[in-house]
């Protein structure tokens, strides 16, 4: 008799989950259950369509419901998932009979951090993750003359970015003293916000959210430097891992807030796996465990569910988190640990420095490239690396990542090999002078 | 919220403040306000508690922690030898 999988969450790791499961048993019943209206589009893309970059929201789906049948995908939209009954193994529908499972994946993906401030029942807050809304929202937004956005997330670079082009007055409240503070440092970080500004952007860092003040619908922020007058606020706050059900259900959660899982993806109750915004990972440096992290983390993780939940075998590894992003009128980009992170945490560390450029210096469009290495000081084994430039950063980021993954030197960085093409590689390679700027100041 | 969570958050929280003040004063930006009332303990005491500790000794306790760290995480085998 064929098993029954049953996927709770229809993002990119419950439907790479389901996905998979299908293609490794393709005699499985494969369910999935989703609250929503849609499964299978790029939530990522949203900024975009705001910003005008990307015309229009159908470019996001990536697939038609259709598609899914076809795939013998049995997908319920809008429909919600109450309880997981891991001893029975069934899960509580609403509006239906208890569903009985073989396997259960869990993806159940993220929220975003509730502002424990006054006002947030207010109307005009935009909280960006559900492409129905954000259709609606974008309607919205052509009536909007200023807008704040709150936190200087990977998110709220792109809101600042999108709306600014959308010619808005954008406002950017956080209370780190640069964006994107978790991730990346200030002289990083620092093109961007000079872009913003150049935009008209207005970038009120160390400021505190204290409140959303409205009758009815939002009028203002209130924040330790005082009030801005709005018409809306979009909320980006931190992504936490949404485990309600996974939790009452009595599977073990982290200290990062996610799902524990293992490399398989299997968590702590047997037949049962999870993936994607929920779980928590370790990080291959530092061994900690973190959360949420990108649609292609998710999407991955829940391939990797999928396959060894119907009886295949496939396992995960920890995680060295390359990212990149376009915010204002460059790209920043970086792998594992910032210097500012590494800071925080504590572990020694030695940086190095160096701004080359994207092609022959010669040839039309060339761009500075700016990177900087993150190496432990015994082996000088890389640890981190952060980049800003107009072009090749994500391409650097995921070669970083292999890097930092594989124990890669700064030695062997120093000395690496690169192309050299005058439209697409300069003769130097910016992370080789990066690597070569560290050990010559170990030298001296 | 778990305590271990709890813990973790504010640890952290605190020591992304810290150091944002250093770093940002080495690139010159402005530093984050001085936290006020128990904030102000979490960051002229724990802070430089938390870092007189070897690193070893703090990596040794955090994976003490709960969490996907301390389940089955196999390291990938390389091969070694020439390709051909």
């Amino acid at each position: 008799m064929a098993q029954r999988i049953v996927v709770v969450g229809g993002g990119a790791a419950g439907i790479g989950a389901a996905g998979a499961a299908k293609g490794t048993d393709p005699s499985a019943d494969v369910r999935v259950y989703t609250e929503f209206e849609d499964v299978g589009y790029s939530p990522c893309g949203i900024p975009y369509v705001h910003g005008k970059e990307i015309p229009d929201f159908d470019r996001l789906f990536l697939a038609t419901k259709e598609a899914y049948a076809g795939q013998g995908l049995d997908i319920h939209y809008e429909t919600s998932v109450t309880a997981l009954n891991t001893r029975d193994k069934a899960v509580s529908v609403h509006g239906e009979a208890d569903v009985g499972y073989d396997k259960l994946i869990v993806a159940t993906g993220f929220d975003y951090a509730a502002p424990a401030v006054p006002g947030t029942d207010l109307d005009g807050l935009y909280y960006v993750k559900n492409i129905r809304r954000a259709i609606e929202w974008d309607k919205v937004l052509d009536g909007v003359r200023t807008a704040v956005v709150i936190e200087a997330s990977p998110l709220g670079l792109e809101m600042v970015t999108a709306l600014c082009h959308r010619g808005i007055e954008t406002h950017l409240i956080d209370p780190s003293a640069w964006a994107l503070a978790m991730a990346t440092d200030p002289d990083i970080v620092a093109p961007v916000q000079q872009s913003w500004a150049e935009k008209g952007a207005k970038l009120h860092f160390n400021t505190t959210l204290t409140g959303f003040l409205g009758s009815g619908s939002i009028r203002a922020v209130a924040t330790s430097a005082g009030e801005l007058p709005c018409d809306i606020a979009v909320v980006c706050t931190k992504k936490e891992a949404n485990t309600r059900l996974a939790r009452a259900a009595g599977l073990h959660i982290g200290s990062a807030g996610g799902i524990i899982v293992d490399e398989r993806m299997q968590t702590s109750i047997p037949e049962v796996w999870a993936a994607g915004d929920c779980i928590e990972v370790p990080h291959s440096v530092t061994d900690i465990p973190i959360q949420g992290l990108s649609g292609s983390h998710a999407y991955s993780q829940g391939k990797v569910a999928g396959t060894n939940a119907a009886g295949g075998d496939r396992r995960y590894q920890p995680v060295s988190v390359p990212w990149g992003m376009v915010a204002g009128d460059w790209m920043i980009g970086g792998v594992s640990l910032s210097e500012t992170l590494a800071s925080a945490l504590g572990i020694p560390h030695v940086v190095g420095v160096a701004e080359g450029i994207s092609r022959a210096r010669y040839y039309p469009g060339v761009e500075k490239v700016r990177v900087k290495l993150l190496a432990e000081p015994g082996e000088l084994r890389l640890i981190g690396a952060q980049m800003v430039g107009r072009e090749g950063i994500k391409e650097r980021a995921d070669f970083l990542a292999m890097a930092v993954r594989l124990g890669i030197t700064v030695a062997d960085l120093a000395t690496m090999e690169n192309v050299y093409s005058p439209p697409i590689g300069a003769l130097n390679e910016p992370i080789a002078l990066a690597a070569q700027n560290l050990l010559a100041g170990m030298r001296s | 919220m778990s305590l271990s969570r709890w813990l973790r958050a504010t640890s952290e929280h605190y020591l992304m403040v810290a150091a944002q003040q250093q770093v940002g004063a080495r690139y010159m930006v402005p530093p984050p306000p001085r936290p006020r009332g128990v904030g102000l303990f979490w960051l002229k005491i724990y802070v430089p508690l938390y870092r007189a500790v070897p690193w070893p000794v703090r990596s040794a306790i955090m994976r003490r922690l709960p969490g996907s760290h301390r389940m089955t995480w196999t390291k990938a085998q390389r091969p070694r030898g020439p390709a051909i």
